[in-house]
C-alpha cells in the first residue's frame, strides 16, 4: 500500500485542526501512561536506591552484639575466616540526652534517650581524600553542615518523626548514663551538634530498643571514636566478600549472608568460652574492688548527706528566726551602746577630778618652786657667811695667838728679867734659853734674839735690862693693843657667827623648802601620771567602747546580710539539697548499679552468647523499607490498570466522534477511490502519533513524577537518599504498547465500522440515532410525573448507550479509586482503632513490662510481679510468657510467619488484656485446653482453618504442631495463645514468664507519668524495660501513615483523572450536540436554561456513575487492600459510610466543577456557526 | 411606518486579513402579516439578512427595527427574550432534538411560553395528529419540517423566519409545507419570510427582495398572489 501524499497532508492538516482533540488523547494517554509507568517504577526505584545506598556507605553484611562485649580477639579470629572480607568492631553508649541544657521528650513523653556511637575521624577523613576502605562500614552521610574535627562534636540525624527539633546545628548535646555514671564510658559528655547525617544504621524512623531510659531507643549521634574509653566494642561489623554487587533484597544475597551468620553462630560458643574465663578472673576481681568502693561511697555520702542537712537546718532556722534574733543583737546593741556612753561619762568625771587634783598639787608645786627660789642665794651667803665667819675666827685665833703670844713673851721677858734682876749670874744664854725653852716664834722673838745675841758678846745685864726694858713695854702696848684687837675680832666673830648662824638657818630653811619642793613635785608628778592615765583610760576606754560597739555593729549588719541571704536560700535551699542529695543518691545508685552490673555480668558470663545479626535485624528498617517498596508495587499493580481503562474508553469516545465528524470526508475520499485502508491510515496515524506522544511522554513524566512523589511520602519514614530515578523501558514499552494498541484499535474499529458502509451514505451526514423509548417510559406512574425537562433529560441520558456507558464508566471509575483510596485510608485508621483505641479494641492493656529472664514461677518467685502488682498507678496486671517462633502450617506450606506465641499465667485473665473474639460475629473466644486461639491474618496467610494444626518451628528444622481452636479478630502482629498446660505438653516443660502484661489506674496518664512510672519500675532489678500500649500505636501509626500518603496520592490522581474525564466527555457531548444546543438557543432559551438543558443531564451520568463507581469501589478496595496489606497487619474490613460519602462528594464537585466551565464554553456557542455547520 | 425595517444594513465578516461584507447596505420593510420571499443564489445574503431578523446574529452598523423595536440595540438578554417570544425560526434541516418525539419538539417552545398554543393542537393542524409519538427519525423530511413549523407557531410568533424551508424537500412536499407557510401567513396574521434561491416561488408572494452579492437589487410588490398550488417549477 502506498500512501497517498496528499492523505499525509490531510492527515497533518487534521491533527492541526483537531489541535484540542489531538491533545486530550494525549494528556489523558500520558496520564495513563505516566502513572502506570511510575507507579510501577516506583518499587524497583526504591530498591535500586537502598542497593546503592547501601553500597555507597559500605554498609555491614552481619553484625555481632555479644553479652560481654566484642575484643580484639573476637574481632581477629572472624576476621581470619575465609570469605570474610572485614571485621571491625564499634563502639557505642546509650544514655539519656539534653539539648543545651533542657530536658528533651521523646514522643511517647519519656526523657529522650540517645546512642552515642563511634565515629573513626580517620576514616571518615580517608574516604573524604578518596580512599574506599572496606575497613570503614556503615559510613554515615553528610547531609548539612560538617564533619566533627574535635573531640566534643558530633553528628546527628534529621528524621522528622525520631530526631526532636532542638537537634540543631551548633546546639549542644549532654548526655548522662541512667543509673550509671557514663563518665567511665566517655570522656567527654558533651557534645555540640556539627552535622546533620544519615546512617545505613537507622534506615527507618525507628531506633530500636536500648538498655536505657523506658527501652526505647529515642536518638542517635556519632562522637568521634576517641571519646570512648572502654578497650572492648558492643558491636562487630562484618562485611562479607562478593556481597557487594549483590541486590541485599535477593535470595541469592540472604543466602550467601545466611551461610556466613549460621557459621558464626557455631563458632561463637567456642571462642567465647575462651573469653569468659579470661573476663571471669577479672570481674572477680573488680567486682570486689567495686564492693569495698561502693561501701567507702556510701559512707562517705551519708556523711555528707547529714552535714548538708545541718547546714540546710542552719540556714532555715536563720532564715526564720533571724529576723527576732536580729531585733534582740539590736537592742543588746543599744544597751551596749548606751552602757558605754555612761562608761565614758564616768571615766569623763574621774579625768576632771583628777585633773584638779592635778591643778592643785601644780599649784602647791609652783608655790614651793617660788619659795625655793627666794632662797635662792642662801648658799652663797652662807658661803659667804662661812668664809667671813672662818676669816673672822681665824682673826680671832691669830688675835689670841698674838695675845698668847705677848704674853708669853712679856711672861719670860719678865721672867728673864727678873732672873736677870734675881741672880746675876743669869748669863744672856739663860735668856735665850729661855726664850727658846718658851718655843716663842716671832719676830719681837728673832729681835730680842738677835738683840741679845749681839749683847751675848759684849752686854750686861743691864744693858739687857735696859734693852729688855723699852721692849718690855713695847711689848706691853704691843699686847695691849692685840687684846683690844680680839676683843674686837671676837665681836667681829660673834657677828659673824650670827651671820653664819643665820646664813645656816636659811640653808636649813631651803633644805627643808628644797624638800618640799621635791615633795611637791613627786605629788606633781604623780597627780599626772593619774591624770594621764585617766585621760588615757578615757580614750582607750572609749575606743574600746567603740570598737566594741562597732564590732557589734558589724555582727549584727553581718547578721542581717546573712538573714537576707538566708531568707533567699531558705526558698531554695531545700530544692538544692533535694537536688544535691538526688544527685548523691543517684551517684550511689550508679555506683550500686555499675556494682550489679558488674556481679550480673559475672553471672551472665555462663550464659556469654553471640547475636549474630543480618541487615534484617541489624539495619533498622531495612526489613521495612521493602515491605514499603512490596506495597507500592502491590497497590501499583491494579491502580494504574483503572487508568487506562479510562484513558482507553476516553480515546475510544474521541476517535469515533472525530470519524463521525468526519463521515463526509470519508465518504468522499472514498468516492475519489482511495482503499479503505489508505483513508484509515490517516486515522490510525492521528490515534498512533497521539497515543505514541503521550505514552512516551507520560512515561517520561511518570518515571519521575511517581517515584519522587512517593519517595517524598515516605521520606518521613525513611532516611535515604534521593531516590534513584531509572528510565524502566519493560514499564514504559508495556504502558506504550498498552495503550497505543487500545487507541489505534479503537480507531481502527471506528473506522473499520464507518468504511462499511457505501460511499453515498456516508456523504450524507450519518442519520440521526433513532430516538427510542427509555425504559422508565414503561413506567408511566412515574413518567407522566417527571416534568417536561426531565422526561427530555432522562431521554437525551439514554439515548446513547455508547456516550452512556462511556460517561457514567469515566466518573464510575474515578469514583471508585476515590473509594477505594478513601477506604484504604479508613481502613488504616479502623486498624488502629480496633487494636487500640477503640473502647472494645483487641489490646485492653496499657502496658508491657518486660522481665529481664524468665521465671517459672513453680520453681521461682518472680519479684517483679510483687513490685508490679503494688505499685497504685496500676489496676491490675498479668504475668505471661511471650516469645516470637516462625511458624507454618501442617499443610506442607513453605510459608514461615514471625508470631509471638503468648501464654498466660492464669488464662482466665487473658480476656481483659487481650479480648479474644471472632471478627464477624463478635462473639468472645475463651482459651481452652483444646488448642491454640490463633490470629485471623495468621490464618489468612497460612491458610489455617478451625480444626488444622499450626505447626510452631522451635529450631530450623524442628516443629511442634498444635491445634487450632479457633481464630481471632486482630489487626496487629500475629498471635497464637495457648494456656500454660498446653505449653506444658506441648513443649515438654513449664513456661518461664516473661513479660507482666498490666493495665494504668489512669489510663490517660501523660507521657511524662508513664515516664516515671517505668522509671519506677525499672529501679527493680528483675525489670528490663517497660513498653506502653501508646508507643507501639504510634509506631503503628507512623508506618500506616505512610500508606495514607501513599493514598492520598492515589487519590489527587485518581481526581485529576476524573476532572479530565469528566471535562472531556461533556466538552464531547457539548460539540456533539451544538446543533441541538444552536436551535434550543434559538428556540429562545437563555444562558442559564440552555446549561440546566445540559447539565441535567450531567449531573445525571455522574449520578449513576458514582453509584456505579461506588459499586465497583467496594470491590477494589477489598482488592486494594488485600494487596497493600503489611503482613504483619490485617486492616479493618468493610467500608464506612463516610468513605462512600467523601468519595462520591468529591465526585461530585469534581462534576460540578466541569459544569462551571462548560457554562462559560455554552455561553459562547455561536448559533449562526452552529447551524452553519451542515451547509 | 412597516412591521420591520432594514435601514441600510450591513454586516461583515472578518477571515484573516479579508473582509467579506455579507450584506452591504442593506434596505427593505416589511408590513405585518405580509407573506414575504427573499430570493438570491448562494451566497447573496440571504441567511444573513435573516440570521440579523431573528436576533442571532448582530449588524455591524444601520438599523433594524420589528414592530418599532429596534433589534440591533438590544441586549443579550433582551435579544433571547425576543427570540423566545416574537420570532418563530424554521431551518432546511428541520433541527428537530433527535431524541424527542414530535410532541416533545414542539412541547420544547411551549414550555416556555406562557401563551403558547397547544402543542397536540398545532400538531394536528399541520396535519401530524397521528404521529404525535414518533422520533424525528421514524418521520418523512416533510413531516419532520411539519414538526419544525408546529414548533415555530406553537411559540404564536409575530414573525416565521423560514431558511430554504423545502431545501431538503422533494417537489411535491415542497408544495405542501409552503402551502401550509402560506396559510398560517394568512390565517393567523403571522409575517412570514422565506428564504430561497427558487424565484418562481416569487409569485405566491406578497413582496419578493431579491438580493445579489449582499445587496438588494429589487423589491417587488405583488398585489395578487397566487396560490402555490398553482405553481411549477
Amino acid at each position: 500500500m502506498k500512501i497517498n501524499r496528499v492523505l499525509i497532508t490531510d492527515a497533518i492538516r487534521t491533527i492541526q485542526h483537531s489541535q484540542s482533540r489531538f491533545i486530550s488523547i494525549i494528556a489523558i494517554v500520558a496520564l495513563g501512561v505516566s502513572f502506570f509507568a511510575g507507579t510501577n517504577a516506583t518499587s524497583p526505584d526504591m530498591l535500586d536506591t537502598m542497593q546503592k545506598y547501601l553500597a555507597d556507605t559500605n554498609a555491614m553484611d552481619v553484625q555481632i552484639v555479644s553479652t560481654t562485649g566484642i575484643t580484639d580477639d573476637d574481632i581477629a579470629v572472624v576476621s581470619s575466616i575465609n570469605g570474610i572480607e572485614s571485621a571491625v568492631g564499634q563502639k557505642f553508649v546509650d544514655g539519656i540526652v539534653k539539648v543545651d541544657g533542657e530536658t528533651v521528650s521523646d514522643i511517647d513523653g519519656s526523657e529522650l534517650s540517645i546512642r552515642a556511637i563511634s565515629l573513626d575521624m580517620n576514616d571518615v577523613f580517608a574516604q573524604l581524600s578518596g580512599e574506599d576502605k572496606a575497613s570503614y562500614m556503615n559510613r554515615p552521610q553528610l547531609i548539612e553542615g560538617n564533619w566533627p574535627t574535635a573531640q566534643n562534636q558530633c553528628l546527628v540525624d534529621a528524621s522528622m518523626l525520631s530526631t526532636p527539633e532542638e537537634f540543631k546545628i551548633g546546639s549542644k548535646l549532654t548526655i548522662r548514663g541512667d543509673g550509671v555514671d557514663i563518665g567511665s564510658s566517655l570522656s567527654n559528655t558533651e557534645f555540640t551538634i556539627v552535622g546533620i547525617i544519615r546512617s545505613p544504621l537507622f534506615i527507618s524512623y525507628e531506633r530500636g530498643s536500648s538498655t536505657v531510659g523506658t527501652g526505647k531507643l529515642g536518638a542517635f549521634c556519632y562522637i568521634p571514636s576517641d571519646n570512648f574509653l572502654a578497650d572492648y566494642y558492643s558491636a562487630m561489623c562484618i562485611k562479607i566478600q562478593g556481597t557487594k554487587g549483590l541486590d541485599p533484597y535477593s535470595k541469592e544475597y540472604k543466602e550467601l549472608v545466611s551461610r556466613y551468620t549460621d557459621y558464626l553462630t557455631q563458632i561463637s560458643a567456642e571462642v567465647l568460652s575462651k573469653r569468659t574465663a579470661a573476663l571471669k578472673a577479672e570481674y572477680s576481681i573488680k567486682v570486689a574492688d567495686a564492693e569495698l568502693e561502693y561501701a567507702t561511697t556510701k559512707a562517705d555520702v551519708e556523711l555528707q548527706l547529714e552535714t548538708g542537712k545541718a547546714q540546710v537546718e542552719t540556714i532555715l532556722d536563720m532564715a526564720a528566726n533571724g529576723d527576732k534574733n536580729l531585733v534582740e543583737y539590736k537592742t543588746q546593741y543599744n544597751e551596749k551602746a548606751e552602757e558605754a556612753a555612761r562608761t565614758i561619762d564616768a571615766s569623763k568625771l574621774e579625768h576632771s577630778t583628777q585633773y584638779s587634783a592635778w591643778e592643785q598639787k601644780r599649784n602647791e608645786y609652783n608655790e614651793a618652786m617660788q619659795k625655793v627660789q627666794q632662797y635662792e642665794n642662801a648658799d652663797v651667803e652662807l658661803e659667804t657667811a662661812k668664809t667671813e665667819y672662818n676669816v673672822a675666827s681665824m682673826q680671832v685665833n691669830t688675835l689670841l695667838t698674838t695675845v698668847t703670844y705677848f704674853e708669853d713673851l712679856i711672861a719670860t721677858t719678865r721672867s728673864a728679867m727678873d732672873q736677870f734682876n734675881s741672880s746675876q749670874d743669869s748669863t744672856v744664854g739663860d735668856i735665850i734659853n729661855r726664850f727658846e725653852q718658851s718655843g716663842l716664834v716671832g719676830a719681837e722673838v728673832d729681835q730680842i734674839m738677835s738683840s741679845i745675841n749681839s749683847l751675848t758678846a759684849v752686854g750686861t745685864a743691864e744693858e739687857m735690862i735696859a734693852y729688855m726694858e723699852p721692849q718690855l713695854q713695847s711689848f706691853e702696848i704691843k699686847l695691849a693693843n692685840a687684846k683690844a684687837d680680839l676683843a674686837a675680832a671676837k665681836t667681829e666673830l660673834a657677828s659673824k657667827k650670827a651671820e653664819l648662824d643665820k646664813a645656816e638657818q636659811l640653808v636649813a630653811e631651803l633644805k627643808q623648802l628644797e624638800k618640799d619642793l621635791e615633795t611637791a613635785k613627786v605629788q606633781l608628778d604623780d597627780a599626772e601620771k593619774q591624770l594621764t592615765e585617766a585621760e588615757r583610760d578615757i580614750q582607750f576606754g572609749e575606743l574600746e567602747v567603740l570598737a566594741q560597739l562597732s564590732d557589734m555593729k558589724n555582727q549584727i549588719s553581718a547578721y542581717e546580710t546573712n538573714y537576707l541571704i538566708a531568707k533567699e536560700k531558705a526558698k531554695t535551699v531545700e530544692a538544692e539539697y533535694e537536688a544535691a542529695k538526688n544527685e548523691a543518691i543517684t551517684k550511689l545508685e550508679q555506683a550500686e548499679n555499675q556494682l550489679k552490673q558488674a556481679k550480673q555480668f559475672l553471672l551472665d558470663l555462663d550464659n556469654a552468647k553471640w547475636y549474630v545479626s543480618n541487615r534484617e535485624d541489624a539495619l533498622l528498617g531495612f526489613e521495612a523499607y521493602s515491605q514499603m517498596a512490596d506495597r507500592i508495587a502491590a497497590i501499583s499493580l491494579i491502580f494504574p490498570w483503572f487508568f487506562f481503562i479510562v484513558a482507553a474508553l476516553v480515546c475510544l469516545n474521541t476517535m469515533t466522534r472525530m470519524i463521525e465528524e468526519e463521515r463526509t470526508r470519508i465518504g468522499t475520499f472514498k468516492a475519489l477511490g482511495f482503499t479503505d485502508e489508505e483513508i484509515m491510515a490517516k486515522y490510525i496515524i492521528f490515534a498512533l502519533a497521539a497515543s505514541a506522544i503521550g505514552s512516551v511522554s507520560g512515561s517520561f513524566l511518570g518515571f519521575v513524577l511517581f517515584p519522587t512523589m512517593f519517595s517524598m511520602a515516605f521520606g518521613i519514614l525513611f532516611a535515604v537518599p534521593n531516590i534513584l530515578i531509572s528510565y524502566r523501558f519493560i514499564f514504559a514499552l508495556l504502558g506504550i504498547i498498552i495503550s497505543i494498541a487500545v487507541t489505534v484499535f479503537a480507531t481502527w474499529y471506528t473506522c473499520y465500522k464507518s468504511l462499511e458502509v457505501v460511499p453515498a451514505s456516508l456523504m450524507r451526514s450519518k442519520a440521526p440515532k433513532n430516538g427510542k423509548k427509555v425504559f422508565l417510559e414503561n413506567y408511566p406512574a412515574i413518567w407522566s410525573r417527571l416534568s417536561f425537562t426531565w422526561k427530555v433529560t432522562f431521554r437525551n441520558v439514554f439515548r446513547n448507550i455508547k456516550r452512556f456507558f462511556m460517561a457514567t464508566m469515566g466518573v464510575a471509575g474515578c469514583t471508585a479509586l476515590l473509594l477505594a483510596a478513601f477506604g484504604l485510608d479508613s481502613s488504616i485508621d479502623r486498624t488502629l482503632q480496633y487494636q487500640f483505641t477503640a473502647e472494645d479494641s483487641i489490646w485492653q492493656y496499657d502496658m508491657q513490662v518486660v522481665l529481664n529472664g524468665g521465671y517459672d514461677t513453680t520453681v521461682t518467685e518472680c519479684d517483679a510481679m510483687g513490685v508490679v502488682t503494688s505499685n497504685p498507678a496500676i489496676s491490675r496486671s498479668m504475668l505471661s510468657y511471650m516469645t516470637v517462633y516462625n511458624t507454618t502450617s501442617d499443610k506442607k506450606s513453605d510459608k514461615l510467619v514471625e508470631t509471638y506465641l503468648l501464654v498466660p499465667e492464669n488464662s482466665a485473665e487473658l480476656n481483659n488484656y487481650i479480648r479474644l473474639r471472632q471478627r464477624t460475629n463478635k462473639k468472645d473466644l475463651y482459651l481452652g485446653q483444646t488448642g491454640a486461639i490463633i490470629t485471623e491474618k495468621l490464618a489468612d496467610t497460612l491458610k489455617l482453618d478451625i480444626g488444622d494444626s499450626i505447626r510452631i518451628m522451635v529450631s530450623d528444622d524442628k516443629g511442634v504442631s498444635i491445634p487450632v481452636a479457633a481464630i481471632t479478630e486482630n489487626y496487629a502482629l500475629h498471635y497464637v495463645y495457648i494456656t500454660k498446660d498446653v505449653y506444658a505438653a506441648v513443649f515438654g516443660s513449664n513456661p518461664a514468664y516473661n513479660y507482666i502484661t498490666a493495665n494504668l489506674a489512669d489510663p490517660d496518664m501523660s507521657g511524662q507519668q508513664k515516664n516515671d512510672l517505668a522509671k519506677t519500675l525499672m529501679d527493680e532489678y528483675e525489670i528490663s524495660a517497660v513498653a506502653y500500649t501508646s508507643q507501639i500505636e504510634t509506631s503503628f501509626q507512623n508506618t500506616l501513615d505512610s500508606i495514607s500518603i501513599v493514598v492520598l496520592i492515589l487519590i489527587v490522581c485518581a481526581g485529576l483523572l476524573a476532572f479530565i474525564v469528566l471535562y472531556n466527555l461533556s466538552i464531547i457531548n457539548i460539540t456533539e450536540r451544538l446543533r441541538e444546543i444552536a436551535t434550543i438557543k434559538v428556540l429562545g432559551f437563555d444562558d442559564l436554561e440552555v446549561s440546566a438543558y445540559i447539565f441535567r443531564e450531567n449531573i445525571i451520568l455522574t449520578v449513576i456513575g458514582i453509584i456505579e463507581g461506588l459499586l465497583c469501589g467496594i470491590g477494589l478496595h477489598l482488592v486494594v487492600i488485600s494487596m497493600a496489606e503489611v503482613d504483619i497487619i490485617m486492616y479493618g474490613r468493610g467500608l464506612p459510610l463516610s468513605s462512600f460519602l467523601y468519595s462520591a462528594a468529591l465526585a461530585f464537585v469534581f462534576s460540578m466543577t466541569v459544569n462551571l466551565l462548560l457554562h462559560r464554553k455554552l455561553q459562547r456557542v455561536d448559533m449562526v456557526e452552529s447551524l452553519k455547520s451542515i451547509e | 411606518m412597516s412591521f420591520i425595517e432594514f435601514d441600510s444594513v450591513s454586516r461583515r465578516y472578518q477571515t484573516g486579513e479579508i473582509t467579506i461584507p455579507a450584506v452591504d447596505n442593506v434596505s427593505f420593510s416589511i408590513e405585518q402579516g405580509e407573506f414575504c420571499l427573499i430570493v438570491g443564489t448562494s451566497g447573496a445574503g440571504k441567511s444573513t439578512v435573516l440570521n440579523i431578523l431573528g436576533g442571532m446574529d448582530s449588524c455591524d452598523s444601520g438599523n433594524v427595527k420589528v414592530g418599532g423595536r429596534l433589534i440591533n440595540e438590544l441586549d443579550k438578554n433582551a435579544l433571547v427574550d425576543y427570540r423566545r417570544y416574537d420570532v418563530g425560526f424554521i431551518f432546511q434541516f428541520y433541527n428537530l432534538v433527535p431524541n424527542l418525539t414530535a410532541l416533545e419538539n414542539v412541547e420544547l417552545a411551549t414550555q416556555m411560553c406562557k401563551k403558547a398554543v397547544d402543542p397536540e393542537k398545532i400538531l394536528t393542524s399541520v396535519g401530524l395528529k397521528d404521529r404525535l409519538d414518533n422520533f424525528p427519525s421514524q418521520l418523512s423530511g416533510g413531516e419532520q419540517q411539519r414538526v419544525s413549523i408546529a414548533r415555530a407557531l406553537a411559540k404564536k410568533p409575530k414573525i416565521l423566519l423560514c431558511d430554504e424551508p423545502t431545501g431538503a424537500l422533494d417537489y411535491k412536499t415542497s408544495k405542501q409545507i409552503l402551502s401550509l407557510l402560506h396559510k398560517t401567513c394568512r390565517q393567523t396574521g403571522t409575517t412570514v419570510v422565506v428564504i430561497t434561491h427558487n424565484g418562481a416561488l416569487s409569485a405566491m408572494a406578497d413582496r419578493i427582495i431579491t438580493m445579489r452579492s449582499g445587496r438588494v437589487i429589487q423589491i417587488a410588490v405583488n398585489d395578487h398572489p397566487v396560490p402555490v398550488e398553482r405553481l411549477e417549477w
